[in-house]
């Protein structure tokens, strides 16, 4: 019998494991480390930070899911691994500290056959002086990360609505709380929807919104933007970002690296080297994204960590990591097995791998200060790499070392983003967006490295109705109801 | 060298340019043959894609030089006014765009050196009006809806959709139409049972299970025409075999009834 640990429950991990408990049977074991209770569908905790759901909505618990699945399930953070073992064996395995199941505080060395490194990423606030520290948000802004943090969120929109109702005019400050940032979709979303609801409530006159971001133009999302279908017209993501501002009244800062937070004021650089201020009562500011810091030891106990990580801490893969500038970039940089190269049975998935570079132009200020978008490896490609890399687990564990490995490089494959705009069955809005390749090709497709047809967008009533149906989708399939596996990732 | 510049109706001014990678001396070729263009044509400005390099290239007359803005993004704004635009790819229209008077700009020179400017004034609505450009738009992305549907129905061929723009008609609809046709013209025999004689009503039966015949190719055809036709055109929609197969299903049904209707009605 052969053990597969994964670590993370995230939407790359949860896939991966349920579909390797499907496909491995009782015949073999899969265990899930995470250091979480609940699953949570993220997308929709921007609901959750607008009041406009609960936390009980956007998660559930994972016990009974992983129970009825035959994963055994450990409510446990992944410390170290030791992927030679150790002096007393050669049995790779995991240390992981209990965080809940009565075991608290506990350590277990959990010896694997493969794992599955799926943590998902650290929010990192502490890289930002006043966002947060290593304990996590800080206490002058708010962030809709987890679940938790969006209730917190939404408590805080209310207070300051409540000033707003009482005639205190409010200013409000969105975007990206670092210039590294990724995600920026969920700062849109959020601003959005924030607006939305304000604007309901009838005080859209007291509150003036404001939009940051590292994107060195708006509508770049860390892809390097695409086109959106308006009213049947085909517009660059740019000119319908700034559409958007323009008519919801929302200014906006681009290309800007948050570098200080403090209770009220946000310190920022731009591009072109200079520095401002921007001063607000509710802000919501995205963090950058680190690995977990796992440490990695080798048979001798010597700290290997460089070999199994990359230095911000995520997983190395199949990438080819060389250093290179940006017009020497290729779509084969990217992994396609995510095995790491050193330890065959290592995986990575979802955002736990580490990319061999970014999508979007890179860009620095003249201080020297990197100010360009992370790489997104959110939602639907976590989803599909997750999928893959369980079977390449599977096949191996069923086929020996020599069985094939199953590929799905962000180079060959399409993503879905809906991003919404409201929440409204009738008022909501939302932007639909679809973009092949995730990472663009500019072999295959000169030019933006994309295919025009596949990548594209539309916003309207219809793009809030599929991102509803999607919450309730994939927390069906989250929780494996009938017919799971035929909800694509 | 001078180029032909793109104009309406070309559907190339709305591919979004792509970062220059390569600072060589094809990038050099090009912004002398856009500073000819420039020159040839008395224009103060020009983007790239004016001349169709789908590259994000600006080259802007600054008394007599001529600078290039490669790769260039607006990061500062701000003073909005409302200045009257001319655009030499929509020939003979003018239309009043808010622009900001005050811009930063980042952009790099031919040698891929980073460089910063703040612009003021028609500078700036210059720089802001060819950076849309590289983005795959005109001004007419910069107005509202009633202006844009006025400078629709002004151009001799409506606004330029998209750079594969969709057909207003596709030639999958004949298809349906014809089976459409077919069914009413079944219905139509419906009544013949009311007042024609046996031998009449026979021959009419038959006519109807030919008709039906005909409705069931028509709806092979247009089952496998119309996934030939979304393969052209896959930009139109992101759900067209949706579309395709829902549209059969619903024609069948009603076909289904339609047929239910001769075997025991019409059938003598």
């Amino acid at each position: 019998m052969a053990r597969l640990v994964v670590l993370g429950g995230g939407v790359a991990g949860h896939t991966a494991a349920t579909f390797a408990a499907d496909w491995l049977g009782r015949d073999h074991e899969v265990v899930v480390v995470t250091p979480n209770a609940k699953w949570n569908w993220i997308p929709s905790n921007i609901w959750v930070g607008v009041g406009e759901m609960t936390k009980e909505e956007v998660t559930f618990d994972l016990a009974p899911v992983y129970e009825k699945a035959g994963i055994t399930y450990k409510q446990a953070k992944a410390v170290s691994l030791n992927p030679e073992g150790n002096a007393s064996g050669d049995k790779p395995f995991v240390t992981i500290e209990y965080t809940g199941q009565g075991k608290a505080g506990k350590s277990e060395e959990l010896t694997y056959d493969y794992l599955i490194n799926a943590t998902g990423p650290k929010l990192n606030f502490a890289a930002t002086p006043g966002l947060g520290d290593a304990n996590g948000l800080g206490e002058f802004t708010v962030s809709v990360c987890t679940a938790d943090h969006a209730v917190h969120a939404s408590h805080e929109l209310t207070k300051i609505m409540d000033k707003m109702r009482k005639g205190e005019r409010q200013k409000i400050l969105i975007g990206t709380g670092h210039g590294m940032c990724t995600c920026q979709g969920a700062a849109f979303e959020y601003i959005f929807n924030v607006e939305h609801e304000i604007r309901k409530a009838g005080l859209r006159d007291m509150a003036d919104i404001q939009w940051i971001s590292n994107e060195s133009f708006m509508g770049d999302f860390g892809m390097g933007g695409l086109h959106m279908k308006v009213g049947g017209y085909v517009v660059s993501s740019r000119i319908f970002t700034e559409s958007l501002f323009a008519e919801r009244g929302v200014n906006y800062i681009t290309g800007a690296h948050v570098n200080k937070v403090e209770k009220g004021k946000v310190s920022y650089e731009l591009l072109d080297g200079s520095m401002g201020e921007e001063t607000f009562d509710f802000s919501m500011l995205i963090p950058p994204f680190a690995g977990v810091g796992l440490k990695a030891y080798n048979k001798a106990g010597e700290d290997i960590t460089d070999t199994v990580f990359a230095p911000n801490g995520f997983m190395k893969v199949d990438a080819n990591y060389t250093p290179k500038p940006y017009e020497e970039w290729k779509a084969s940089d990217w992994p396609r097995t995510y095995q790491n190269p050193t330890f065959k049975n290592l995986f990575a998935a979802g955002i736990a791998f580490a990319p061999p570079h970014i999508i979007s132009k890179p860009a620095k200020s003249p201080n020297g200060t990197v100010i360009n978008p992370t790489p997104p490896r959110t939602g639907m490609p976590s989803g599909i790499i997750g999928k893959a890399v369980a079977h390449s687990v599977c096949d191996l564990i069923k086929h020996g070392p020599s069985a094939h490995l199953h590929e799905a490089s962000m180079a060959e494959m399409g993503a879905a983003c809906v991003a919404s705009a409201g929440k409204g069955w009738l008022d909501g809005q939302a932007a639909a967006m679809t973009v092949y390749p995730v990472v663009p090709d500019l072999e295959k497709y000169p030019g933006t490295g994309r295919d025009t047809d596949y990548t594209f967008g539309e916003i309207g009533l219809a793009g809030h109705w599929i991102k509803h149906i999607l919450h309730f989708l994939f927390i069906y399939k989250a929780k494996l109801k009938p017919f799971w596996k035929v909800i694509p990732e | 060298m001078i180029q032909n510049l793109i104009q309406y109706p070309s559907p190339t001014i709305k591919l979004i340019s792509a970062n220059v990678r390569f600072f060589n001396d094809e990038l050099l070729q090009w912004i002398t043959d856009m500073r000819d263009t420039m020159i040839a044509n008395d224009l103060n400005a020009l983007s790239a894609i004016l001349i169709g390099i789908q590259q994000s290239i600006i080259v802007i007359k600054e008394g007599e030089n001529y600078i290039p803005y490669i790769n260039a993004r607006l990061i500062k704004h701000s003073d909005v006014q409302t200045h009257t635009e001319r655009s030499v790819y929509y020939e003979g229209i003018s239309v009043d765009v808010d622009r900001y008077n005050k811009v930063t700009v980042v952009y790099e020179d031919e040698n891929a050196t980073p460089c910063y400017r703040d612009l003021e004034g028609e500078a700036a609505r210059i720089f802001q009006q060819y950076l849309d450009y590289c983005f795959g738009s005109t001004f007419v992305d910069r107005v509202d809806r009633d202006m844009k549907q006025r400078i629709h129905d002004h151009l001799e061929f409506g606004l330029v959709k998209d750079a594969g723009s969709c057909p207003i008609i596709f030639y999958r609809d004949y298809f349906k139409r014809g089976a459409k046709y077919l069914m009413w013209g079944i219905v139509a025999t419906f009544f013949v049972p009311f007042f024609a004689s046996k031998e009449v009503l026979e021959r009419v039966y038959l006519m109807d299970k030919y008709l039906i015949a005909g409705v069931i190719l028509l709806m092979i055809g247009y089952f496998f025409y119309a996934q030939y036709e979304s393969r052209q055109y896959k930009q139109c929609t992101s759900c067209q075999i949706g579309n395709i197969i829902g549209t059969v299903a619903f024609l069948m049904g009603q076909l289904a009834v339609i047929a239910l209707g001769v075997f025991l009605w019409v059938a003598p």
